[in-house]
């Protein structure tokens, strides 16, 4: 039992990051409309600028700080120089358009930070602590606090405050948010610039266990895509409990079954769920005018 | 000259002088490996441009379709010693019912699910290649010959007479097609989901036809490649080279038959042309940034693609003509 | 059963709102019948939910086919209806535009198309022959409404009149028993909608078929229609000829509002 504990942990781990990457997708494509497929590559490339500027020197509390501004400029600048020109293209083109940033992305990273892996060391070192006797790494509580405490401070604004009802608004429908006089297209510029910084992130806890490289995001990306599948893109809670739902289950499967099939295992899964479910757990169905 | 205006006919004409030109120029050994692969990943960008195109959504899986015709092709030819005609066929089969399967399940859904769903599928695969070395040879890759048919056998400069034979009757079976039924309602379903309905066209019918269809020009775009370059390992078929795909249909002109060649063309010439620039040349991911930076000014400004521009200038300058590309993505007023 | 249509009890809400509500009629063979009612009464969704875009919550619609059978609608999908030989024409004209007026006509034909994908790409020569005759098909029908001379015409580039004989030409390449007009006579001036009233006749003459339409245009239905249905908040007002839907008092009162409103 205590192992099955062992592995619940250690994939809320896994789910922090998956669930930020997911949240920064959901905020992105209600608001918005856009699925960005870019998001994990973005992610990758701020992992880089981080531990770029570690390897200059700076300490890592300021280089993080650093990289998430940047990070939020770098979405300041999709959407007020590429998306806010967009609005006549369809969901499609702008899909497709994302995946064009995906190769900007892969391309710049080698281009500025060379072609070798970097390395990015844990935000907290030390020995695994027990607690009710589940050893825990300190740096793996912290990622789970920060998220949950991010994800928290997410939700309260959403919920609570005048610009989490605007985004909720424009959420809903962007003609009547704009016509209820909601200053839309800043909703999508905040929206943007949160989404690509929930996504470097995410890539900046994720650099620490394996190394900075063009594809250290690919599994965090896919995994934040099917928790998202998994939830439901109709809520913004929908795909942080489909990121826990898929983090802890692909650890147990990993544990139990087979490591090296988990995410095969996981995805036939998450395919059943859909036949099953076409919507997503918290999905909603519409009906569509005619 | 109205002859010339029939597709099929323009179809085979570049056929010809694709086959013909590298002969006369008496062609390099790297110029042939560099057209062949134009050609081949063509056969797939074509396939590709039937879902884009025709029936609106994107697969992510693209590169693994061809993975998994190229690795069905070698292990049938290369290890069973079966005819490459064999592995070919096969090569076209097993990627359309596996593609079936997906699209079954994935396109019962709204929305674009199938990009989320085949991007999931080429990971999985990606490491179904890696791990099953006894069919694909693991990490250390897999090999084959170059292809023999009833008896003979092909050369390097052969197989791509073979590819650019196989691209054409491609390209003109695609044509009749799109020109039929199947086409019309393809076509149908992409402008006005809401008549294509009332006309009897089953939207998850003809998704799930263009989605099957185009992992079968996958495979075939695999098969030739392994019987090609005669060698390949399991990380050349994930997700970058179906965004290529997805790049070589946008640049070239989303919807149309030529315009997967063409995008193609750029695509793989647009490396080969840096290179020879002085300092450009030298800058690792340049090719990557710009084709990423086409795709964005493609479809903002110039949804028709390269395949168009002919059209535009002769409509400009001769101010008559029709109005060619007709299948922007870009939503009309 | 005598009549195509046959509807019964047919509810649907959105939400909290009953479209419509507890809705019957029934229409006879080759009969033009109209169902009118003001603005927002629910005409449109009744039509959505005959051919499947919407599902009703309950009701029956009874139809019977080309083959004389019986069927309830209910049991199909949106796009088996047109099999069944009942078709539809929208609001706004849904035309593709890039393809010319045959083309257009041709996938009204959709359904009729027997030869495979693989007889296609081949062009074997069952599928030449089956695109030949469905191509003289459409020329003929064509020729009926007299738009021959618009065949090869990009659809994009006519008119808003030609488009919606267009799409009424289209409607009869799958040899339909009922066909569901949705506002023929919006966007058309009043020439236009003389000629529309012609042209729905003498549909339903050469064609044999009934026709169902929603309209606004009261001229229009009064003149061309057989039996008239007024709803209203998706309910049923008064069924009957025009010149009993003319007297009807609750008509009068849906149209024009009760009499102490205007006082």
């Amino acid at each position: 039992m205590t192992l099955f504990f062992q592995n619940i942990v250690g994939g809320m781990q896994s789910a922090s990051m998956y669930g930020l990457a997911a949240l920064g997708l959901v905020l992105i494509y209600k608001t918005t409309g856009v699925i960005n497929f870019a998001q994990g590559e973005l992610g990758m490339f701020h992992a880089f600028v981080a531990a770029a500027l570690l390897a200059a020197g700076v300490p890592v509390g300021l280089a993080v700080l650093v990289t998430l501004l940047i990070a939020g400029a770098v979405g300041f600048l999709i959407e007020w120089g590429i998306m806010r020109h967009a609005i006549k293209i369809d969901a499609l083109g702008k899909m497709i358009m994302t995946m064009g940033l995906v190769m900007v992305a892969q391309g710049l990273a080698p281009m500025l930070f060379g072609n070798n892996p970097l390395y990015f060391p844990k935000l907290l070192g030390g020995d695994p602590i027990m607690i009710l006797g589940i050893s825990i790494l300190p740096n793996t509580l912290l990622i789970i606090t920060i998220t949950l405490t991010i994800m928290g401070i997410l939700f309260y604004i959403l919920q609570k405050t005048r610009w989490g009802l605007a985004i909720r608004v424009t959420a809903e429908n962007v003609n009547t948010a704009r016509l209820m006089g909601i200053p839309t297209q800043k909703v999508s510029l905040v929206i943007w610039m949160m989404g690509t910084v929930l996504g470097a992130l995410a890539a900046i806890m994720v650099a620490p266990l394996t190394t900075v490289n063009v594809s250290m995001m690919a599994d965090i990306h896919l995994k934040s895509f099917i928790s998202a599948v998994l939830g439901g893109f109709a809520t913004f809670y929908g795909p942080v409990v489909g990121a826990f739902i898929i983090g802890m289950l692909n650890n147990i499967i990993g544990f139990y079954i087979s490591s090296k099939w988990a995410t095969a295992i996981l995805y036939f899964f998450i395919l059943i769920v859909l036949v099953l479910k076409p919507t997503g757990l918290f999905g909603k169905k519409f009906i569509k005018k005619v | 000259m109205q002859l010339l205006k029939r597709k099929p006919l323009q179809y085979s004409l570049f056929g010809i002088i694709a086959i013909i030109l590298p002969m006369l120029l008496n062609a390099k050994g790297s110029t042939y490996t560099l057209l062949a692969s134009i050609g081949i990943i063509s056969i797939a960008a074509l396939g590709f441009n039937i879902l884009l195109g025709y029936s609106g959504q994107i697969s992510l899986g693209h590169g693994a379709f061809m993975g998994m015709g190229a690795y069905m092709s070698a292990y049938l030819v290369a290890r069973m010693e079966l005819p490459f005609i064999v592995g070919l066929v096969m090569a076209a089969i097993v990627p359309l019912l596996v593609g079936f399967v997906l699209g079954l399940i994935a396109l019962r859904l709204e929305g674009h699910y199938l990009a989320i769903a085949t991007l999931g599928f080429a990971v999985v695969i990606e490491e179904i290649f890696a791990e099953f070395s006894d069919f694909t040879g693991g990490w250390s890759g897999t090999k084959a010959g170059f292809p023999v048919i009833f008896g003979y056998k092909f050369s390097k400069e052969s197989v791509y007479v073979l590819v650019i034979l196989v691209l054409v009757g491609l390209m003109i079976a695609t044509y009749n097609f799109m020109k039929s039924s199947t086409g019309r309602a393809l076509i149908a379903m992409k402008k006005s989901e809401h008549a294509a309905q009332a006309m009897g066209v089953s939207l998850f019918k003809y998704k799930l036809l263009a989605f099957s269809l185009s992992t079968m020009y996958a495979g075939i775009a695999g098969s030739l490649y392994i019987h090609f370059f005669r060698f390949c390992e399991p990380k050349l078929w994930g997700i970058a080279l179906s965004l290529d795909l997805l790049a070589s249909v946008v640049i070239g002109g989303i919807g149309t038959i030529g315009g997967a060649v063409v995008g193609v063309a750029f695509l793989k010439l647009l490396p080969t042309f840096l290179q020879g620039l002085p300092i450009l040349g030298d800058i690792d991911g340049l090719a990557f940034v710009l084709t990423g930076v086409s795709i964005i000014i493609f479809i903002m400004f110039y949804p028709k693609g390269l395949i168009n521009i002919p059209n535009d200038i002769y409509v400009r300058f001769m101010k008559r003509g029709k109005e060619g590309g007709k299948d922007g993505i870009r939503v009309e007023d | 059963m005598a009549s195509v249509l046959k509807i019964d009890n047919l509810s649907i809400s959105f939400g909290g709102l009953k479209a419509v509500d507890n809705l019957s009629f029934e229409i006879e063979d080759k009969m033009i019948y109209g169902l009118i009612g003001p603005n927002g009464a629910g005409k449109t969704t009744v039509f959505n939910c005959i051919t499947k875009f919407y599902t009703p919550n309950q009701g029956s619609v009874k139809f019977k086919t080309i083959e004389d059978k019986v069927v309830e609608l209910m049991d199909y999908k949106v796009h088996e209806i047109v099999n069944l030989g009942l078709v539809r024409t929208f609001q706004n004209v849904e035309l593709i535009k890039d393809l010319s007026i045959i083309d257009n006509l041709l996938i009204g034909a959709h359904s009729q198309y027997k030869s495979t994908v693989i007889a296609q790409a081949f062009m074997l020569k069952k599928a030449r022959n089956e695109e030949k005759l469905m191509r003289e098909k459409a020329m003929n029908i064509l020729k009926d409404l007299g738009l021959e001379d618009k065949a090869e015409e990009i659809a994009g580039s006519q008119p808003y009149g030609v488009l919606k004989n267009v799409e009424l030409a289209r409607t009869l390449m799958s040899d339909p028993k009922l066909i569901i007009i949705d506002e023929p006579a919006a966007g058309l001036n009043e020439t236009e909608t003389e000629a529309l009233a012609i042209m729905i006749r003498k549909i339903r003459d050469t064609y044999h078929c009934a026709i169902l339409m929603v309209e606004h245009d009261m001229g229009l239905v009064m003149n061309t229609c057989e039996r008239i249905c007024a709803i209203n908040f998706g309910k049923k007002l008064a069924e009957g000829t025009p010149d009993e839907i003319k007297k009807n008092k609750d008509v009068q009162e849906a149209y024009l509002g009760k009499e102490d409103d205007i006082a």
